[in-house]
């Protein structure tokens, strides 16, 4: 059985009578890609403050590993490799020296910190440029960087606060193979915010959906999505009794009416009674089709656009 | 607490950053010019040898008979800029850029950052005060031909004290609104605003309050001794408030053994020597200015200690989120 490396219970933090982060139980193993996923306002990031020990909760406990975030912080960031949004490294400073401030913070040793920063540079790819001002670094550099100055001190959990906004897609994919790689060759535990649904699909194991400070959903991707099955009929002729008889079908969680298409959301794959219903009240059918995805999902909790 | 490689890094960006230059050749001209300006006045012929301390201090307070400022005037004058200059963005500027959540990221504790950011600010004012100090005192020697006494080393040693001190509770104000205000702008006018409060207004409201607590309006054609006396010891207490006020003290009463009592000029603000008797020695010299110099201490240290408990109580969030 793998290792919890972060647990939440009931984690709660309120601002006045704005409750940020309300009730937040999480569970994350040793290597797993989790993916948090909501949007601005969500929590996610007070939830990454919270278990940084850099926002005391409400109420509610944390751990990072087998060390409780609340009375022992400084123990827990030990563990936990941070990666902000805006990177906050220094761009006077070259991304060596910069490698090297966060190193002496962390106490590591003169002996290895040489090797450790040339390593660092070689994984994220910033090989030739140590001797460089950051200050003249794309955003997907900068970005890369500061997972170098995160893993540092070889932390077991990596947390990244929306590592990939306001980089293209050239650089987001960049960024998240190597976290990829971190989790599944090194073994280190990431938790990573998002927005943006492909990345979480592809790359991630778990996800939990954030809405107002709460879970919504978490599971493995795969699990919430089988949850979430979009029937799209064409047929002629869509009718009341039709959507009646459909909304009687076992699983069927919501018929909506798009001129000739019927879309049908339902725990389970239900092309073959849907079809069956239809043929049986004299309908014809041009078309079945069945959509699994996280987008409908993520657009089911947020009320966005839905996207077939 | 890992404070070291915090303190290393803020000297180095404060030795690197433009403003630094720009701020030692402030204090460093302004003493230059005054001492080659002030040695022709004041040493215009041979000084007997019992009277070359006082006219040698005399370099860096001026005298009465110039018009030109002094050198003690100036730090008067720069060392609050001095003093914000390091301080007004130092907390602020980092919160916004992201750097301030990285680095609390990190296993160190706040006070660790804070302190890093004090102690390094405090060894650059040591720098500049010591050394545009040093530096305008050999200049004098050059030009005036004679070197101070070892008890007028002394003397110039505790003015640089005392300038350090004024400059650093500047420092201290800049620091205080870097950590309360989060745009950078904000905190350097609150802090300029405070500068010019006590520089220029507060010599104004000490006047109103000190005239309407003595009653002055109410006598005609002349007020009673009484009243001119409450006058000036109530306008005395309020402008005590400026940290000038008490630099000025402090630095003029160290400077100036010849000075016995100062009084303060209400309508020109500056002091006037009374009875001359004989030079103060040192000791007593530094028992007149302790009241001033301890206020000075005190302040920035309640000023500092706030900052302190403001920063660790502080929530730093990214400011995109």
């Amino acid at each position: 059985m793998k290792r919890v490396m972060i647990k939440t219970v009931n984690l709660t933090k309120k601002y006045g009578d704005f409750t940020a982060v309300k009730d937040l139980n999480l569970e994350v193993y040793e290597g797993e890609f989790f993916c948090l996923l909501g949007p601005n306002g969500a929590g996610k990031t007070t939830t990454f403050l919270m278990l940084l020990g850099l926002t005391r909760p409400t109420y509610g406990s944390a751990w990072i590993e087998d060390c409780d975030i609340i009375r022992n912080p400084l123990e827990a960031r030990k563990r936990v490799g941070f990666v902000p949004e805006v990177p906050g490294l220094y761009d006077d400073l070259t991304a060596r020296e910069n490698l090297t401030f966060t190193a002496e913070l962390n106490g590591v040793p003169k002996s290895v910190r040489e090797k450790r920063i040339k390593d660092l540079l070689d994984k994220v790819d910033l090989k030739g440029w140590a001797d460089v001002k950051v200050g003249k670094f794309s955003r997907g550099m900068k970005q890369r960087l500061a997972i170098a100055d995160a893993l540092i001190k070889e932390p077991k959990v990596l947390m990244l606060d929306e590592p990939t906004a306001g980089i293209d897609p050239k650089g987001s994919e960049e960024i998240l193979s190597l976290l990829e790689n971190l989790s599944r060759k090194e073994g280190i535990t990431i938790l990573m915010s998002s927005h943006l649904l492909h990345h979480v699909e592809k790359y991630g194991d778990r996800i939990a959906i954030m809405k107002k400070g709460e879970i919504v959903a978490t599971g493995s991707i795969s699990s919430l999505v089988k949850e979430e099955n979009i029937v799209e009929i064409d047929l002629e002729g869509v009718d009341e009794a039709l959507i009646s008889e459909l909304n009687r079908l076992d699983g069927v969680k919501e018929v909506e009416r798009r001129g000739n298409k019927l879309i049908i959301v339902a725990q389970r794959d239900i092309r073959r009674e849907v079809f069956d219903v239809a043929s049986k009240i004299g309908k014809k059918v041009i078309s079945v089709k069945l959509t699994q995805s996280l987008e409908r999902i993520y657009a089911k909790y947020f009320r966005e656009e839905e996207i077939r | 607490m890992r404070i070291t490689p915090i303190i290393r890094k803020e000297v180095a960006d404060h030795l690197s950053s433009r403003r630094f230059p720009l701020l030692i050749a402030l204090v460093l001209l302004s003493g230059l010019a005054t001492s080659y300006l002030g040695v022709q006045s004041i040493v215009k012929g041979p000084i007997k040898e019992t009277e070359q301390t006082i006219a040698f201090l005399r370099l860096l307070t001026g005298s009465e008979e110039t018009q030109i400022p002094s050198y003690v005037y100036f730090i008067g004058l720069f060392g609050p800029i001095v003093g914000i200059a390091l301080s007004f963005d130092s907390v602020n500027r980092e919160v916004s850029s992201g750097s301030m959540l990285k680095l609390l990221s990190n296993p160190i504790y706040r006070d660790s950052i804070i302190l890093g950011k004090i102690i390094a600010g405090i060894l650059i004012i040591l720098l500049i005060v010591f050394s545009s100090t040093g530096i305008v005192t050999g200049f004098n020697i050059l030009l005036a031909g004679f070197g101070p006494t070892i008890e007028g080393t002394f003397r110039i040693i505790y003015f640089a004290i005392a300038s350090f001190l004024y400059i650093a509770l500047w420092f201290s104000i800049g620091l205080l609104f870097s950590i309360v205000f989060r745009r950078t702008t904000t905190s350097a006018l609150a802090s300029l605003a405070v500068w010019v409060f006590f520089s220029i207004f507060i010599y104004l409201v000490a006047d109103i309050i000190a005239t309407e607590v003595a009653g002055l309006r109410y006598y005609f054609p002349e007020p009673p001794t009484s009243a001119k006396w409450l006058y000036y010891v109530t306008y005395d207490a309020v402008i005590r408030f400026s940290p000038q006020t008490l630099y000025s003290e402090v630095a003029g009463y160290i400077l100036s053994p010849e000075i016995l009592v100062i009084y303060f000029n209400p309508y020109g603000g500056f002091y006037l020597p009374s009875l001359k008797l004989r030079p103060l020695s040192l000791d007593e010299s530094l028992s007149l200015v302790w009241p001033s110099f301890s206020t000075l201490i005190a302040s920035f240290v309640i000023i500092l200690t706030l900052s302190i408990l403001i920063f660790l109580k502080m929530e730093v969030r990214p400011s995109w989120a």
